[in-house]
């Protein structure tokens, strides 16, 4: 590893100033599990490492009903693993931040970093995708926010600009009858990435399971998670059913552009999507159902 | 670029230079001279390198040793008072959960920790809690016992029923076996038909 100066800034106003005078050459550091592992390997050597863990804006960790729920940018998965808030308000959430790692890596690891790091099989992405969250960022320029599908733009490639941070991930209050669900398909119950990861989020209607409106996401099978629109649009204002749900899971296999590789193949990737997406809207109907 | 940084560990303060790459691990290691820590993989796979951060178990190969400054660390050297074990570390040696012993600093620190959290652990809650933690000697089974073992200890004592802490290395079976094969040069009992 390639030594660099370590800075601790502890305000929002100090990091601005340290990543318009570094830029390029610094990196920001949170939780530290991917970047210190990619410093290790010499995937990256900035000359300045910017530490965000001390900055309390950053540490913010909120539910409220108007506002919904809100994620600091140096919040740890296991925050939000333990909340009982986001146990009942976004179970998907929950499922997802659970699946991450391991305890160790949970205490360390944010959703935020994790988003920023912005790989295909991307934990967070998915649930974040089918919850429409939106990512609060900050620079010289001032701050803006950007919604989730627009932050991620590529394989490790996101909006956020050399000199802009984030400061937190804002996931809307769920309906009145809505609820979430995550699926993660690994070969190992622990400390593995996902082959493919469904998220489904499902409004139904004021008293009939009538669904008012889905939205479906997939991780690891593109370049970056994806909505399945038209599984979605297969959903909406329907009865949930067997039938419906064959379909539902055979259109978003089709919005699945998957690779080859040594963890699996195309074909069962797609099938996989097909399977998870009928489980997790069912999962999240029921659920929706009970509210 | 090397900075003085404080470092508070096992409640003892540590003043070491480092630099800003160096990992809390490493610090640890080469600069306190705390070599319980084991590196085992360094990218927070295998949980060989566990320490307590403020109380939570945290892989100190992924976390810098500056970003460590002012918090509480714990290290294995920390958790026995003075030579009484911890129940824990009693618990792993008299339920056998250890072979090598590379990942056993770690299984316990993350042991200790998930019993803060839980008094009562079910298995299942005791295998989410070292998820982890690996062993590549295999010993889960007796690991998971020896956690069942210290949370039956820790709650004997809390309920008073004994206070006192024992000790006894001589007649305590999980060191009976190495002792007598270095005086014999043989196999050790336990260890026949593998
Ligand atoms: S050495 Fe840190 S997790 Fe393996
Ligand atoms: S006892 Fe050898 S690795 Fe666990």
């Amino acid at each position: 590893m390639r030594d660099f100066e370590y800075h601790a800034p502890k305000t929002l106003d100090e990091a601005v100033a340290l990543l318009e005078r570094y830029g390029t050459s610094a990196k920001l550091l949170a939780g530290g599990t991917d970047l210190v592992i990619m410093l290790n390997d010499h995937m990256v050597a900035p000359e300045h490492v910017i530490d965000v863990k001390g900055i309390p804006e950053l540490s913010r960790f909120e539910w409220n009903p108007e506002r919904g729920l809100t994620i600091g940018a140096a919040v740890p998965f296991r925050k939000l693993e333990i909340s009982p808030e986001v146990q009942q308000h976004y179970p998907g959430v929950y499922e997802a931040a659970s699946e991450v790692g391991s305890w160790q890596i949970r205490n360390q690891a944010t959703p935020a970093g994790n988003l920023c790091t912005a790989s295909p099989a991307c934990e967070i992405g998915p649930i974040m995708y089918a919850l429409d969250a939106q990512l609060q960022v900050t620079g010289p320029r001032g701050q803006r926010t950007i919604p989730i599908q627009e932050f991620i733009t590529g394989v490790r490639r996101t909006a956020l600009q050399p000199d802009e941070l984030v400061i937190e991930i804002q996931v809307p209050p769920p309906g009145a009858r809505a609820a979430s669900h995550y699926i993660k398909l690994k070969e190992r119950q622990k400390m593995d990435i996902a082959f493919v990861g469904v998220a489904a989020s499902v409004e139904l209607e004021p008293g009939d399971g009538v669904i008012r409106d889905a939205r479906i996401a997939l991780g690891a099978v593109a370049p970056t998670p994806i909505r399945a629109p038209a599984a979605e649009a297969a959903l909406r204002g329907r009865p949930l059913s067997d039938d419906i749900l064959e379909q539902v899971g055979r259109v978003a296999a089709e919005s699945a552009q998957p690779i080859m590789d040594v963890r699996a193949s195309v074909a069962y990737r797609k099938e996989m999507v097909s399977v998870l997406t009928r489980r997790a809207v069912r999962q999240a109907a029921t659920l929706a159902a009970q509210r | 670029m090397r900075t003085l940084i404080e470092l508070t560990v096992n409640g003892q303060p540590y003043p070491i230079d480092v630099e800003g790459r160096t990992r809390l691990l490493d610090a640890l290691r080469e600069k306190c001279f705390l070599t319980g820590a084991k590196e085992g993989c360094s990218t927070g796979d295998c949980g060989a390198c566990t320490v307590l951060l403020d109380g939570q178990p945290v892989t100190s190969c992924l976390v810098l040793a500056s970003s460590a400054a002012g918090k509480e660390i714990t290290t294995i050297e920390g958790v026995s008072a003075g030579e009484v074990l911890h129940p824990v570390q009693q618990a792993f040696m008299s339920a056998g959960g250890l072979q090598c012993g590379i990942c056993t600093p770690g299984m316990i620190l993350t042991s200790i920790a998930l019993l803060n959290e839980n008094r009562n652990p079910t298995r299942d809650q005791i295998r989410f809690g070292l998820q982890g933690n690996l062993c590549r000697c295999t010993g889960y089974g007796k690991i998971v016992d020896a956690v069942e073992v210290a949370a039956k200890d820790m709650a004997t004592r809390e309920n008073g029923h004994h206070m006192e802490v024992k000790t006894e290395p001589d007649t305590n079976p999980a060191m009976a076996g190495p002792a007598q094969a270095d005086a014999t040069g043989g196999q050790a009992p336990g260890e026949k038909g593998r």
